[in-house]
């Protein structure tokens, strides 16, 4: 089981570049359920929050989500996994930070190679099904999470009701209980300046702005996390169609515009950043995670802009996983400490920039 | 609502107002005239009569009211415990039926963290029956009924109108089904 969450392993988010892949790096709706007839686990004695997972299994396996063959998702008991393929796992976002602690009674299903199915038993909420695909796609990762919805819901009570819809330990997932997010890349937004009122129009719109792990992490290296914020009183069909119809084509021609605006007023600064980053990429020795993660983001920007060629976007998106602690331990294939990573992840980007030419 | 031939309860006029109640897996069903829906406050204050077509306002005041909880303040959750003080400090509720239980208290936050929502819109498991689903679709209806009107946009609400007619007149034997409290 270790090893399908080999650092190399294939997720289609990390391998394959989407729809408005220059700036939307992935898309993702996770639905938040739980059953009915247990409290929510925060509330929850461990032997209940034992038995809550029981049933989960149960369900996901009688259902058809979970099983053995290629086409199952996998079952994964994180507390019988090594701390650091949970640390994996976690940076790959397949885990919430909260999830990758050691409690036995925390479970994931996975679709593996591509990791685009997911289901986190025991989160904040008992379930939360989630389906990411690459670029912007959030239609058929919609479809496909109601179609989760509906394999699980036919075996299983959730806790309902009319009025308040699908019932959430927190009240702000209440009702639809869905989170429409996408992963963005906005460089040239930060480097124009224009990061301040893209924060002030996404809260003028309801939108939550988060790190690429979700609630309490840092937006590094210009990646940022967009979500909805309502989930009562509106349908999910109207959520999914405003944020992919009306927001997200406003951001995309506010990130875009800003790149044209840096490509025609300032491209000497534009040239010098980007080639900048590339030579420390290609020549450091010793390198930090967030420097890496904030050098990477600018070849990223010099890719798009078509200042640097000779590696792909989803090159770039991989090259931030990978330079990240857990996966940089299991591609080296022992325990690193901090000292050690900078030098191994140094050695790695040199390594995989060599065709990467500006 | 009306041509159905049901009595109001307290009265000889026709009932125009069904509701169901389920509290405590109880059901309790209760048809009404218009005035004695009005007088037990199961109905919003009746708008201005001058204003809308009498049609118009019968259909809106169809979509029902929350009936005003007139539950006391309650200390903590029979089911689990939590105290509203304690989900104030940690932003979780402990179990499904909190919500029941801290209902009026939790509905200010919700409209105010949800722009205003504070019903449900959406899918509902098919466990929970096709009522439901055709209920969701009916209370939908007549939102955008009611906003037709208030936008004089008589056609659509003539539209609205007849659609709501065809879903209600697709339906069996009693009145009009609603979780406890729903609200339009």
């Amino acid at each position: 089981m270790m090893t399908r969450f080999d650092p190399e392993a294939s997720a289609s988010w990390l391998t394959r570049s989407g729809r408005e892949g220059d700036v939307v790096v992935s898309s993702r709706v996770r639905l938040a359920r739980n059953m009915a007839g247990f409290p929510f686990v925060h509330r929850a004695t461990d032997d209940q929050r034992e038995a809550i997972k029981e049933r989960a299994q149960e369900c996901l396996m009688d259902s058809g989500i979970v099983g053995r063959s290629r086409s199952h998702l996998m079952w994964v008991d994180l507390a019988g996994l090594h701390a650091l393929d949970r640390r994996v796992l976690l940076e790959r976002n397949l885990i919430s930070q909260q999830q990758a602690k050691s409690e036995p009674w925390r479970g994931l299903a996975v679709s593996t190679p591509d990791e685009e199915y997911a289901v986190m038993v025991n989160e904040e909420d008992h379930l939360r099904l989630q389906v990411v695909r690459p670029g912007l796609d959030l239609t058929s990762a919609f479809r496909e999470a109601i179609t989760m919805d509906d394999r699980l819901e036919s075996r299983m009570d959730y806790a309902f009701s009319l009025r308040f819809g699908y019932l959430t330990a927190c009240p702000t997932n209440l009702g639809t209980g869905i989170r429409v997010s996408v992963m963005l890349h906005l460089p040239a937004l930060k480097l124009t300046g224009e990061m301040d009122k893209f924060k002030r129009a996404t809260k003028a719109m309801s939108l939550a702005v988060r790190g690429v792990h979700g609630e309490g992490s840092d937006t590094l290296g210009d990646f940022c996390q967009v979500s909805n914020q309502v989930t009562l009183g509106r349908s999910e069909q109207d959520i999914l169609m405003q944020f992919e119809h009306e927001i997200l084509p406003q951001i995309l021609d506010f990130e875009r515009s800003s790149r044209r605006t840096l490509l025609s007023k300032r491209r000497v600064m534009l040239e010098d950043q980007v080639q900048r980053a590339l030579g420390v990429l290609r020549s450091a020795r010793i390198m930090k995670a967030e420097e890496a993660t904030q050098l990477l983001s600018q070849v990223r920007l010099g890719v798009a802009t078509e200042l640097v060629s000779g590696i792909t976007l989803e090159q770039l998106t991989y090259l931030t996983v990978l330079i990240q602690p857990g996966h940089l331990q299991r591609l080296v294939g022992r325990p690193l400490d901090q000292a050690e990573r900078r030098i191994e992840r140094a050695t790695m980007l040199r390594e995989r920039l060599t065709s990467a030419c500006g | 609502m009306g041509g159905m031939g049901v009595k109001c309860d307290m009265c000889d006029n026709e009932a125009t107002v069904h509701e169901v109640v389920v509290s405590n897996g109880e059901r309790r069903e209760r048809h009404l005239c218009e005035a004695h829906a009005n007088e037990l406050g199961v109905l919003p204050k009746k708008p201005d009569a001058e204003t809308m077509s009498a049609m118009m306002h019968k259909m809106v005041a169809a979509q029902g009211h929350a009936e005003t909880s007139k539950k006391q303040a309650i200390a903590s959750c029979s089911e689990c415990g939590l105290t509203f003080a304690k989900f104030r400090a940690e932003g979780l509720l402990g179990c499904p039926a909190c919500y029941q239980t801290f209902e009026d208290r939790i509905v200010p936050l919700l409209v105010r963290a949800h722009d205003g929502g504070e019903q449900h819109i959406g899918r509902v498991p098919k466990r929970a029956g096709s009522m439901v689903e055709r209920q969701q679709r009916l209370m939908c209806l007549r939102r955008e009924l009611g906003e037709a009107v208030s936008q004089e946009e008589y056609e659509r609400a003539a539209k609205l109108r007849d659609e709501i007619g065809t879903i209600e007149g697709g339906r069996g034997e009693g009145g009009e089904e609603r979780d406890e409290g729903s609200q339009e």
